[in-house]
């Protein structure tokens, strides 16, 4: 028999769980992240890209003067703040001589004519005259230039580089661009171009011309280009056959030159000519010359002629005798250029007249070129008329005139009676400002010369030995007065705003003045206050 | 972009430098980079070099004081007025300026 047994038995409870190891593998890469611009700087990467300079400068600058201001010595400060009383404050502001420049190769009766500082305002050039001529002039005449920033070898009896030209210096000035080409107007009509830098450096031995005819047949025969590096200047004898009273350069655009030469040469323009900086010569003889200079400033081409001809002026203009017996040609006396405007010219003339005259002007003076060609044979060229406006007769006769070179409309006119005045081309018959140069009204103290600064509002004058500094923004009477032992016959402010200023005298030394800070330091609301000016007056 | 310095911010830089020469009294400026080196000078060589070395360790010296005694503020300018002159340092990250005035110079 079998026995069935049943037997039941209870296990634990099943439970399951899941063990997990986790190995894990890492590796480190490098990646660059970092922009170019936001990592540090090296040393050498330093100096390839410099953190901006300008920055810098631009956020340091104002704290450092505000600082520096703050540091002046209170007791001047006061000083200077005493100008707004009107008062002359020549006895308490300095005005220091830097310089009396004279050479000792020129001869005792010469005087300074004209002066003229580079526009660097690094060079200044002094030429010489004989201060009377009664007929031909046959004097050698220097022209002396020294470089001022120059410390080493620097002699006040010893200029930097020195010239003799055949006539009498009647005017000059400096190149725009190289400042080692200076432009000459002599007495004998002739221009010439000088290479200062040539000269000093002594491939030029000091060359004059004797005879007029000689140096023609020489530039014939020779490269005139070669002309300026052999002997140091070139000079063109058809040009003008009275003094040059004034030559001035002007800087033209490429298509304003064009414009001023295709009415003198019927298109045809001259390639060689790439500078564009012409040169505008006037003479007592009535002509206006306009020349271009070849790439290296050596070469003068005529290249247009304006002739003032009592014909072709304005009915009210009164010419006398001269008219009546045939001699119509109008001497120009001074002249000047616009600013902004380089076709617009300002010229005096004998009679004590004004004109505005443009360079464009294609205008043909027929009468003339009929009655010159009798005279002349030189004058075979066409000739124009810079179509003359009248602008004002002034009482006295016209010694200085000068454009301002802060405003198109504005210029200045002295004359010998002692007066200055500041006049607006839009009213030039009203002085927009009249001052009294000569004062006390003495007789030797007559007006030689006027000019404006490199300040819109202050100019200067001479009166005599003294040179009066007017500033327009202190009052119509001068601020400073600087005495001298001669009679001044030139002054020249230097533009490049370092404050100076030179004046030529009568024993034909050359002083150079620094004039004090405060005087020669812009304001700067004083263009503004100035073209207020202008305005109030124009509006009356 | 470029960190070359353009033509015209070289030209305000020159203007800048005159316009701080043209006060009264100046006597020079320096500008030094970080590391103490003038790169911009109008004064003689030798001396440029001998404020530049002495005005880095003054200014390292002014930033650390100021920094110990207060961390979150920082050192704008020095003016160091002595009996001849006053020495003005201007410091920032890059550069910086040290102007030397004779307040009383004539």
């Amino acid at each position: 028999m079998r026995d069935l047994v049943s037997h039941t038995c209870q296990t634990d409870e099943i439970t399951s769980e899941e063990k997990g190891v986790q190995s894990s593998a890492a590796k480190d890469c490098e990646v660059q992240t970092i922009t170019e611009e936001e990592r540090p700087f090296s040393a050498e990467e330093f100096e390839k890209f410099p953190p901006s300079l300008f920055a810098f400068f631009s956020r340091v600058t104002e704290p450092v003067c505000q600082y520096l201001e703050q540091n002046c010595d209170p007791f001047a400060a006061e000083v200077f703040q005493d100008i707004g009383d009107g008062d002359s404050v020549s006895e308490r502001v300095e005005t220091v001589k830097e310089y009396t420049l004279r050479s000792d190769k020129i001869p005792d009766d010469f005087i300074g004519s004209c002066l003229a500082w580079s526009k660097a305002g690094s060079q200044i050039a002094i030429g010489y005259s004989y201060p009377h001529h009664e007929a031909w002039c046959s004097h050698k005449a220097p022209v002396s230039s020294w470089n001022i920033l120059r410390t080493q070898n620097f002699h006040e009896n010893i200029p930097t580089a020195e010239i003799f030209l055949p006539s009498c210096v009647c005017s000059m000035e400096f190149h725009p661009m190289d400042s080692s080409i200076l432009a000459v107007g002599l007495y004998t009509g002739e221009v010439a171009l000088v290479d200062l830098y040539s000269i000093e450096k002594g491939s030029v031995s000091g060359f004059t011309v004797k005879n007029e005819d000689k140096f023609d047949e020489w530039a014939q025969k020779n490269d005139p280009s070669s002309f300026v590096a052999d002997f140091g200047y070139t000079s063109y004898s058809s040009g003008h056959t009275l003094p040059v009273v004034s030559v001035k350069w002007i800087r033209l655009s490429s298509s304003q030159f064009a414009d001023l030469i295709r009415s003198g040469n019927e298109g045809k323009i001259d390639t060689v000519t790439t500078s564009h900086c012409c040169l505008l010569t006037a003479s007592k003889d009535g002509f206006i010359s306009l020349w271009s200079t070849n790439k290296a400033s050596n070469r003068l081409k005529l290249e247009k002629r304006f002739i003032l001809w009592a014909d072709n002026l304005p009915e009210d203009v009164k010419i006398g005798n001269r008219n009546v017996s045939g001699m119509k040609e109008v001497g120009v006396t001074g002249m000047s250029c616009c600013k902004d405007d380089p076709y617009a010219v300002l010229f005096s003339t004998f009679g004590s007249y004004l004109f505005q005259g443009n360079l464009l002007s294609e205008v043909e003076a027929y009468e003339a070129e009929a009655a010159l060609q009798d005279t002349y044979s030189i004058h075979k060229d066409t000739l124009f008329s810079p179509a003359p406006v009248l602008l004002a007769q002034q009482e006295g006769c016209i010694v200085a005139l000068d454009c301002s070179p802060f405003h198109r409309n504005i210029f200045l006119c002295a004359t010998s009676d002692g007066r200055l005045f500041l006049k607006n081309l839009l009213q030039p018959t009203v002085a927009w400002k009249e001052l009294i140069v000569n004062m006390e009204n003495k007789v030797d103290d007559t007006v030689m010369d006027a000019q404006w600064s490199a300040r819109p509002m202050m100019l200067g004058a001479t009166c005599g030995n003294v040179l009066k500094i007017f500033d327009l923004l202190v009052g119509e009477s001068p601020v400073s007065t600087i005495e001298h032992d001669a009679r001044i016959t030139k002054l020249a402010f230097n533009k490049s705003g370092n404050g100076t200023v030179a004046v030529a005298d009568e024993k034909g030394q050359l002083h150079v003045w620094k004039l004090p800070s405060k005087l020669t330091s812009q304001d700067p609301k004083e263009m503004e206050l100035f073209m207020e000016s202008i305005k109030t007056q124009a509006d009356i | 972009m470029s960190r070359y310095p353009k033509y015209s911010e070289s030209n305000e830089v020159e203007e800048a430098i005159k316009r701080i020469l043209s006060h009264k009294g100046v006597v020079g400026l320096v500008v030094i980079n970080h590391e103490g080196i003038p790169i911009k000078s109008t004064m003689e060589n030798a001396l440029s070099v001998q404020y530049a070395a002495q005005v880095t360790q003054l200014l390292d010296k002014s930033r650390s004081m100021i920094k110990e005694l207060d961390s979150n503020n920082d050192l704008t300018f020095i003016r160091l007025r002595t009996k001849k002159h006053e020495v003005l340092v201007c410091p920032e990250k890059d550069y910086a300026m040290i102007v030397i005035q004779n307040p009383t110079e004539s």
